[in-house]
């Protein structure tokens, strides 16, 4: 079985790519264009593992987290922030502690975040 | 009484010499009347031939008016060392110096008098006081100018740090696009539609990116004053029309209906810069079709004539059905920079410089932008006011 990512990012452009991407590595995925639409889905589906953006309308990606950390169904999905925002910018481990690592987007094309993926759930 | 003789005759035996001396030198008895003056006192004061002696003392301009025979009888008898002012004929106030000695001649007390005009000493003091005053309060209001510099520059300094940071952000959006893109492009199996919609994705991509580079660098050339406008005599009404007509596709792409309204009355041609212009109509319009999801955009050209002036405004007013602006942002849309002082949740795409700008320019060609109105999930209203300006005589149109 597949692994289930969701994946949220605001930028349709980068949303599209992302999931064309993953989708031709063989991942299920779902996707969210805003913080409300992200909790709504991460309430109805069984996700392995959330890409998040950070700066996003309505709820940004820290909103998420404190929202996602009060559900026990989406307490322990492990996330990966996805952001372009540089990493002195903000605290990675004053976010939480589901979140196991952060990307940087303009590092990201959709093959190395498929390979990162794999390399995650097969390790 | 041999020795007050002596004394006395000491007086005469010297009265050539008191004449010489600078100081004023003499005798006053108790009635106030000058029994002796050396000729000082008629120098102090330019009077060449008129004579002291036997005259009273308040006649000599050594004490100020508001002392009576009394308090200078009393001064001269009882203080030993102290200072007068008084003005001269000419109502220049002079300081004196004094220093008495009381004796007694004949059975009567006389005093004798040494004083000195020490108006010169008295000012450079002044002036020196003044100056030391001045020059604390210099540079006290030099410490809170420097403090409020330092507070500046820091705060500055904070901001090119914020702005760096996110305006790198923004820039790798794109960027992280474009490369995505072209991997995906790479594709061996990819349809011709797909082809075609990632390789417009790139291109309006590297598009965007053009733009933020293009904005921030106008911002900066404008903040260091070295951006200049180019005026010259245009078309008024081919112009508006032909950059009208660039939004017709993007507005109904979105559902939208675009107005533009414009009166018979403007006049034909136009002196003023038509880049700066079209740069500042094309970020007002495209900002009101960015934020407005369904409804109208317009542009309404009106024109004003001033009572008692000769001068006329145009004003281009744009408004939008869109989302509005929440009142706490209204008063930071103008401002360069300032979107990236506020923490991270309120963001929009872009380098957020396109309303600074526009005002900017709007300034440079003697106008102004300005939000007239705006309200939540009605719209909003801009208007960008120029002044009308005739062809100078010997431009070429």
């Amino acid at each position: 079985m597949s692994h289930r990512i969701l994946l949220i990012e605001d930028d349709q452009d980068l949303l599209h790519l992302y999931r064309v991407g993953l989708e031709n590595a063989d991942f299920t995925v779902f996707t969210a264009a805003n913080g409300l639409e992200a909790i709504s889905s991460a309430m109805s589906h069984d996700l392995d593992l959330i890409l998040l953006d950070l700066m996003m309308p309505l709820a940004d990606g820290r909103d998420v987290l404190s929202m996602l950390r009060l559900h026990e169904k989406t307490r322990d999905i492990p996330i990966v922030i996805i952001s372009n925002l540089d990493q002195h910018t903000f605290d990675l481990s004053k976010l939480d502690d589901q979140v196991i690592d952060y990307w940087k987007k303009s590092e990201l094309t959709p093959k190395t975040l498929s390979a990162r993926l794999t390399s995650y759930f097969s390790s | 009484m041999k020795k007050r003789q002596q004394f006395i005759g000491s007086i005469e035996s010297y009265r050539k010499l008191f004449e010489e001396i600078d100081d004023i030198l003499m005798i006053v008895n108790e009635k106030g009347m000058i029994e002796y003056v050396n000729r000082a006192l008629r120098n102090s004061f330019g009077y060449k031939n008129k004579r002291f002696t036997g005259k009273p003392l308040s006649d000599c301009r050594l004490f100020g008016k508001s002392e009576g025979k009394k308090d200078m009888l009393r001064r001269i008898f009882k203080e030993r060392d102290f200072f007068t002012q008084a003005a001269d004929a000419e109502g220049h106030l002079n300081h004196f110096s004094w220093r008495t000695k009381v004796f007694t001649h004949e059975k009567s007390r006389k005093v004798m008098a040494v004083v000195r005009n020490v108006t010169n000493t008295v000012t450079l003091q002044k002036k020196v006081e003044d100056y030391a005053n001045n020059l604390e309060e210099m540079v006290q209001q030099r410490t809170q100018q420097l403090e409020h510099e330092k507070h500046k520059a820091i705060e500055l300094q904070q901001t090119k740090v914020t702005f760096l940071s996110r305006m790198s952000h923004e820039l790798r959006t794109p960027l992280t696009a474009i490369r995505g893109y072209a991997e995906l492009l790479q594709e061996p199996d990819l349809t011709d539609a797909n082809r075609r919609r990632y390789l417009s994705v790139v291109e309006r991509n590297s598009r965007q990116l053009l733009e933020m580079i293009d904005e921030t660098l106008q911002m900066v050339q404008m903040q260091q004053k070295k951006y200049q406008i180019r005026e010259q005599a245009f078309v008024l009404k081919s112009f508006l029309l032909e950059l009208m007509e660039t939004y017709t596709v993007l507005t109904r792409e979105k559902g939208l209906e675009l107005l533009c309204v414009i009166p018979e009355d403007i006049p034909d041609k136009l002196y003023s810069d038509p880049h700066a212009i079209r740069q500042i109509l094309t970020n007002l319009i495209g900002n009101a079709i960015k934020f407005t999801e369904n409804g109208k955009i317009q542009l309404v050209i009106k024109q004003r004539s001033f009572p008692f002036k000769s001068a006329k405004k145009l004003y281009f007013i744009v408004s939008d059905s869109g989302s509005g602006i929440p009142a706490d942002h209204q008063r930071r849309i103008f401002k360069s920079f300032e979107q990236y002082l506020d923490n991270q949740s309120v963001h929009s795409r872009g380098t957020g410089l396109g309303l600074p700008i526009s005002k900017q320019l709007a300034k440079l060609l003697g106008g102004d932008v300005r939000l007239l109105s705006s309200t939540a999930q009605e719209g909003s209203t801009f208007v960008f006011s120029l002044p009308v300006r005739k062809v100078p005589s010997g431009k070429k149109e």
